[in-house]
C-alpha cells in the first residue's frame, strides 16, 4: 500500500506543478466565460433560453470538447511521458507490479481532472444562477440544482471513460497522438453529434444518455412521451453500463499491455 | 546462490543484436562490466532489473525472474545512465519518493533518506531542485536512490560519467564500503581503469557477447601474449632507432616520418625504464611518448582477434 | 613541424569552398524540417489524402459543364440534385447555366476551401505542434544559434516547413483540380474567364499559411511537449466554433454581426475566403432570387472584425514565437 500511496502522490503532484496544467485549467474555464458574455450581452431569457443557456457550455464546451482534449493529452501521457524522460525505470523498478504502476498512475491523473472539472461546472453554475431568478414553476420548470448534481455526477464519468480510453491508446500505438486527434475530431465531435444511428458506438453520445438518465428535470423539460424518448435515445438506459464496459475493457487493455511489453527506450547497439 | 544466472540469454533489437547467446553465471560481491559503447552493457543491466525481456533463452537474479517480480525487484537498486529525472522535485523528495515506493516507511524512511543522501555527500544540495544540479551531483543523487532501501544487489550503469576525479575517488570508496557491508554490485564502464580501481572480477563484453571473464589480472596477462607499440616522437628518430635496435626487448621497429617511430614489445615496462637513458645520451627533443594499443578499443581488439 | 602541418595531419581541413551567407540557412533548416515529416508514411498519407479536394472538383466542374447542356432535360436532374447537396445552390429551373459558369466556379472554390479549412485542421495538429517544441524539448534551440543562424532565419525555416505542408493540403489540390477541371471542360475560353481563380485560390492559400503557420508555431513555442502544443491547437479551433455557436444561440443578431460574431475562427476564415472569391458579389450580379444561394454564403458581416481578428492572432502568434526563440538564442550566446 505504501509503495501505491507514494507513487499516487508523485503523480499527482507531476499533474498539478507541470506548467501545461494552465491549458487544462484555461480549458475549463470557457464554459464559465462564455456564460458570462452571454449574461451580459444578451437579454433576459425566456424559461427555455434559460435551459439552453445553462445546459449548453456545460455539455458543448466541458463534456464534449474540454474533458475529451484533457483526457486525450494525460491519457496518452500517462505512461509515455515517463517513458520519454526515461524516469519510467523508477516506477518500474520498485516493488509494484506493472499493472498496479499504471492503475495508481490512472487513479491519481482521473483524480485531478476530475476535480478540475468538477470546479469549472460550479464556477459556470454559479455564473449561471447567481441573481436570476429561479425559473418558474410549470411544465417546462426544471430546477438548476438538480441540473447541477446530475453535471457533477456526469463529469467524473466522462472524465475516467476518455482517460481509460486514451491510456489504452497511449499503451496500443506509439505515436497515438495523430490517431487520437482523428478519433476524437471525427468520431467522437462528429459521429457523436451526427443524428444517425452510428452514434450510439461514441463515448459523447452515451454521455449524453448519461445526462438524460441523471436529469430527471431534462426529460420533463423535453416533454418527451416514453416512446418518443425510447426512439431518440434508444439504448437510454444502458449508457453507464455501456461507459462502465468500455473503461473496464479499456484498462484491461491498458493493464495487460504494461504487463508485457518493453518501455525502456533502447538505445541502439552496434549492428553485428 | 549465483546472484545473476544467464542461460543462453540473447535480446535483439529488430535486427540489432544486443546480447548473443549468453551463458554465464555472476557470483556475489563487486561485478565490473567493461566494453566500449554498443557493447551489451545496459542490454545485459536492462534484463538484471526486469526491464527488458530475453528474446531467447532466460536470466534469473536471486533465483527468480525479475521481470515484473517485485519481490525480486525490492532487493535490486538500480542507477540508470543517462538523466532521467522529474526536475521539479528536489534532491530529499526525490530520494524520499522513491525510498515510500520501495516500501519504506515511517521514521525509518526519513532516516534512511538522510542516511543514503549523506552516503553519496549531498546533504547541503538536498533542498533544491534537482534541475538546479551539476552534472556529477545528479549522478550521485541516482545513485542515492538506488540504495535508499539498502538492496542485496546494486545495479549500477555507467556511474562514473559525469563525475570529476575527487567525485570519481568518493564513489569507488563509496561502492568499495558498500561491498564491505556485504552489498553485491554490478557496475558499468566503458573506461578499464575505473572498474581497475574498484574491483578484480570484471566481465568484458563487445557485441553482445562476453568475451572475457575473471580477474583484471588474467585479462592483462591475454593482452601481454602480443605485442604492445609505442609511439615516440623525437628530432632524430634514425639515431635513436639504431640505439633501441640494440635493445633485447625491443621486438621491431618503424620509422613512420622524420619525426616519429614506432617500438614494438611484449614488455612495455622494459622499454619505458631504458627510454629516458637512451634519449638524454642522443641530446634529443622529445615531443611524444604514447602507448598506442593500451587502449580499450585495442584490447578488445585483440580479444576478438580484429585489428586493433 | 609547423602548427597548421600537424592540424593537417590530423585531418583537419578548412572548409576550401565559399561559405553560404547567414540569411540562406534557412534553407538547411526547410530541408531538414520537410525531410523529418515526410519519414512518416501517416503523414506522406495525409498529403495524399488531400487530392481527394481534387477529386472533387474535378468531378464537379465536369457535372457544371456538362448541365450546360443538359440543364432543362430528365438527365439534368440527378445532377442539380448533386449540385444542390454539394454545392448548396439550386439549380432547379434554370436552363442558363453557362452564364452562371463564372460564379458557379467561384462558388466550387469556396465551398472547396471550407472543407480545406477543416483538413487544414488537421494537417497543422499533425505537423505543426513539434517544429520549436522537439527542438525545446531536445535542447537542439542552442545548437542551432550556435551556428549563424538567427531567431528570425530559424522562424523562417520553421514557418515554411509548415507553410509547405498547409500549401500541399489546400493549394496545390485545388490548382491541380482547377487544371484537370480547365482541362475536361472546355480549354482555352474556359481558362481565360476562370484565370483569376488561380490567383484567388493562391491568396486563400497564402491567408491560411500565414495563420496556422504563425499560430501553430506560436503555440509550439509555448511547450516542449508537442502533444500540449496539438492539444492548444485543436482546443483554439474547435472551442471558438462551439462558443460561437452557443453565443449565436443565445445573443440576438446584431450582437453576433460584430466582434462577438467573430469568435469562432472557422467563421472568420470562411468570410475572408468568401471575400478573396468574391462569391456574393457575383451572385448578387445576377438576376436571380437570394433563395437560389444564399445557403452557401456565410452570414454577412463587416469583414473588417474577421480580418482584425485573423491578423491579431498572427501577429500575436508572431510575437510570442519570436520572444521564445530569442530567448533560447540569448541564452546560447551568454555561454559561447
Amino acid at each position: 500500500m505504501r509503495p501505491m500511496l507514494a507513487l499516487f502522490r508523485l503523480t499527482v503532484r507531476q499533474t498539478l506543478v507541470q506548467r501545461q496544467i494552465w491549458f487544462g485549467v484555461l480549458l475549463l474555464v470557457s464554459p464559465a466565460a462564455i456564460t458570462i458574455l452571454i449574461r451580459y450581452f444578451g437579454s433576459p431569457p425566456s424559461a427555455e433560453a434559460q435551459w439552453e443557456r445553462y445546459h449548453g457550455p456545460a455539455q458543448v464546451l466541458l463534456i464534449d470538447i474540454g474533458i475529451p482534449l484533457l483526457c486525450m493529452l494525460n491519457g496518452i501521457a500517462l505512461i509515455a511521458s515517463e517513458t520519454e524522460s526515461r524516469t519510467i525505470i523508477y516506477l518500474l523498478t520498485r516493488r509494484m507490479r506493472r499493472a498496479t504502476v499504471l492503475l495508481v498512475r490512472f487513479v491519481a491523473v482521473a483524480l485531478v481532472l476530475a476535480v478540475l472539472s468538477e470546479l469549472s461546472m460550479i464556477a459556470h453554475h454559479l455564473c449561471a444562477t447567481v441573481g436570476v431568478p429561479p425559473p418558474a414553476t410549470g411544465s417546462l420548470a426544471w430546477r438548476p440544482n438538480d441540473a447541477l448534481v446530475g453535471y457533477l455526477v456526469v463529469i467524473p464519468v466522462a472524465v475516467v471513460t476518455f482517460l481509460a480510453v486514451f491510456t489504452a491508446v497511449g499503451l496500443i500505438l506509439t505515436r497515438a497522438l495523430s490517431i487520437s486527434i482523428i478519433y476524437l475530431i471525427f468520431f467522437e465531435m462528429g459521429l457523436g453529434n451526427a443524428p444517425i444511428t452510428g452514434r450510439v458506438y461514441t463515448i459523447t453520445h452515451q454521455l449524453r444518455l448519461l445526462s438524460v438518465d441523471l436529469m430527471p428535470n431534462v426529460k420533463r423539460f423535453f416533454q418527451l412521451p416514453p416512446a418518443v424518448r425510447e426512439a431518440v435515445f434508444p439504448a437510454g438506459a444502458t449508457g453507464l453500463f455501456a461507459l462502465t464496459a468500455v473503461v473496464v475493457i479499456s484498462l484491461l487493455i491498458a493493464g495487460i499491455l504494461i504487463s508485457v511489453r518493453e518501455l525502456l527506450p533502447a538505445k541502439t547497439p552496434a549492428p553485428v | 546462490m549465483k546472484l545473476l544466472q544467464l542461460n543462453n540469454l540473447s535480446k535483439w533489437y529488430g535486427e540489432v543484436i544486443g546480447l548473443n547467446d549468453v551463458t554465464a553465471s555472476v557470483s556475489a560481491g563487486v561485478t565490473g562490466l567493461v566494453g566500449p559503447n554498443g557493447a551489451g552493457k545496459s542490454t545485459l543491466m536492462g534484463l538484471a532489473v526486469g526491464q527488458l525481456r530475453p528474446s531467447k533463452g532466460s536470466i534469473r537474479v536471486f533465483g527468480e525472474n525479475p521481470w515484473n517480480n517485485p519481490r525480486v525487484l525490492g532487493r535490486v537498486g538500480f542507477c540508470p545512465e543517462g538523466d532521467p529525472f522529474w526536475p521539479n522535485l528536489t534532491g530529499h523528495r526525490f530520494v524520499s519518493t522513491l525510498a515510500a515506493m520501495s516500501g519504506l516507511g515511517g521514521s525509518n524512511r526519513g532516516e534512511a533518506v538522510l542516511r543514503a543522501i549523506d552516503r553519496v555527500d549531498m546533504r547541503e544540495h538536498m533542498n533544491r531542485p534537482i534541475r538546479t544540479y551539476s552534472k556529477g551531483m545528479r549522478q550521485r543523487i541516482k545513485i542515492a536512490q538506488a540504495l535508499v532501501h539498502e538492496p542485496d544487489l546494486l545495479v549500477l550503469d555507467e556511474p562514473f560519467t559525469g563525475t570529476d576525479p575527487v567525485g570519481r575517488h568518493e564513489l569507488s570508496q563509496l561502492l568499495r564500503s558498500l561491498a564491505g557491508y556485504g552489498v553485491s554490485i554490478l557496475v558499468s564502464s566503458h573506461v578499464l581503469h575505473e572498474v581497475e580501481a574498484l574491483t578484480k572480477q570484471i566481465i568484458l563484453i563487445d557485441h553482445g557477447r562476453f568475451i572475457a571473464e575473471g580477474s583484471v589480472q588474467d585479462v592483462r596477462r591475454r593482452m601481454h601474449n602480443r605485442p604492445h607499440t609505442i609511439r615516440v616522437r623525437v628530432d632524430h628518430p634514425r639515431a635513436l632507432a639504431i640505439r633501441l635496435a640494440g635493445v633485447n626487448e625491443v621486438g621491431g621497429l618503424r620509422i613512420l616520418d622524420d619525426q616519429t617511430i614506432v617500438v614494438e614489445t611484449r614488455t612495455p615496462e622494459a622499454i619505458y625504464d631504458r627510454l629516458p637513458d637512451l634519449i638524454l645520451n642522443n641530446h634529443d627533443i622529445v615531443y611524444e611518448v604514447a602507448a598506442t594499443d593500451e587502449t580499450l578499443e585495442a584490447l578488445f581488439g585483440y580479444l576478438v582477434d580484429r585489428s586493433a | 613541424m609547423s602548427e597548421a602541418a600537424a592540424i593537417d595531419a590530423r585531418h583537419y581541413r578548412r572548409w576550401p569552398g565559399q561559405l553560404r551567407a547567414s540569411r540562406w540557412t534557412w534553407l538547411a533548416i526547410v530541408r531538414q524540417g520537410v525531410r523529418l515529416q515526410l519519414r512518416e508514411h501517416r503523414k506522406r498519407n495525409l498529403l495524399l489524402l488531400s487530392l481527394g479536394f481534387t477529386v472533387m472538383i474535378a468531378i464537379t466542374l465536369y457535372i457544371l459543364t456538362a448541365l450546360e447542356t443538359l440543364a432543362g432535360t430528365k438527365e439534368a436532374e440527378s445532377m442539380i440534385g448533386f449540385i444542390q447537396a454539394f454545392l448548396r445552390v439550386d439549380l432547379s429551373g434554370i436552363t442558363r447555366i453557362t452564364e452562371l459558369r463564372e460564379v458557379l466556379w467561384r462558388t466550387l472554390f469556396l465551398v472547396i476551401s471550407k472543407g480545406q479549412l477543416a483538413w487544414v485542421l488537421v494537417v497543422v495538429s499533425m505537423i505543426g505542434p513539434g517544429l520549436i517544441a522537439n527542438d525545446i524539448r531536445s535542447r537542439a534551440l542552442p545548437i542551432y544559434f550556435s551556428k549563424p543562424v538567427t531567431p528570425s532565419t530559424y522562424l523562417l525555416g520553421k514557418w515554411i516547413v509548415i507553410a509547405i505542408f498547409v500549401g500541399a493540403a489546400t493549394f496545390i489540390p485545388s490548382v491541380v483540380g482547377l487544371i484537370i477541371g480547365v482541362a475536361i471542360t472546355g480549354g482555352l475560353p474556359t481558362y481565360t474567364q476562370n484565370l483569376h481563380l488561380l490567383g484567388d485560390v493562391a491568396l486563400a492559400g497564402l491567408v491560411n499559411m500565414l495563420f496556422a503557420g504563425l499560430v501553430i508555431l506560436a503555440i509550439s513555442s509555448l511547450t516542449r511537449d508537442q502533444r500540449y502544443a496539438a492539444g492548444g491547437w485543436i482546443a483554439l479551433c474547435l472551442l471558438s466554433i462551439f462558443a460561437q455557436a452557443l453565443l449565436t444561440e443565445s445573443l440576438p443578431k446584431e450582437q453576433t454581426a460584430g466582434w462577438l460574431g467573430s469568435i469562432s475562427l472557422y467563421r472568420d476564415m470562411s468570410v475572408v475566403d468568401e471575400r478573396i472569391f468574391s462569391v456574393r458579389e457575383a451572385w448578387s450580379k445576377t438576376d436571380l432570387p437570394e433563395g437560389v444561394f444564399n445557403n452557401v454564403l456565410p452570414e454577412p458581416m463587416n469583414v473588417m472584425y474577421p480580418v482584425s481578428v485573423i491578423a491579431g492572432l498572427a501577429i500575436l502568434g508572431a510575437i510570442i514565437c519570436y520572444r521564445r526563440v530569442a530567448r533560447f538564442s540569448k541564452a546560447a550566446a551568454s555561454v559561447q
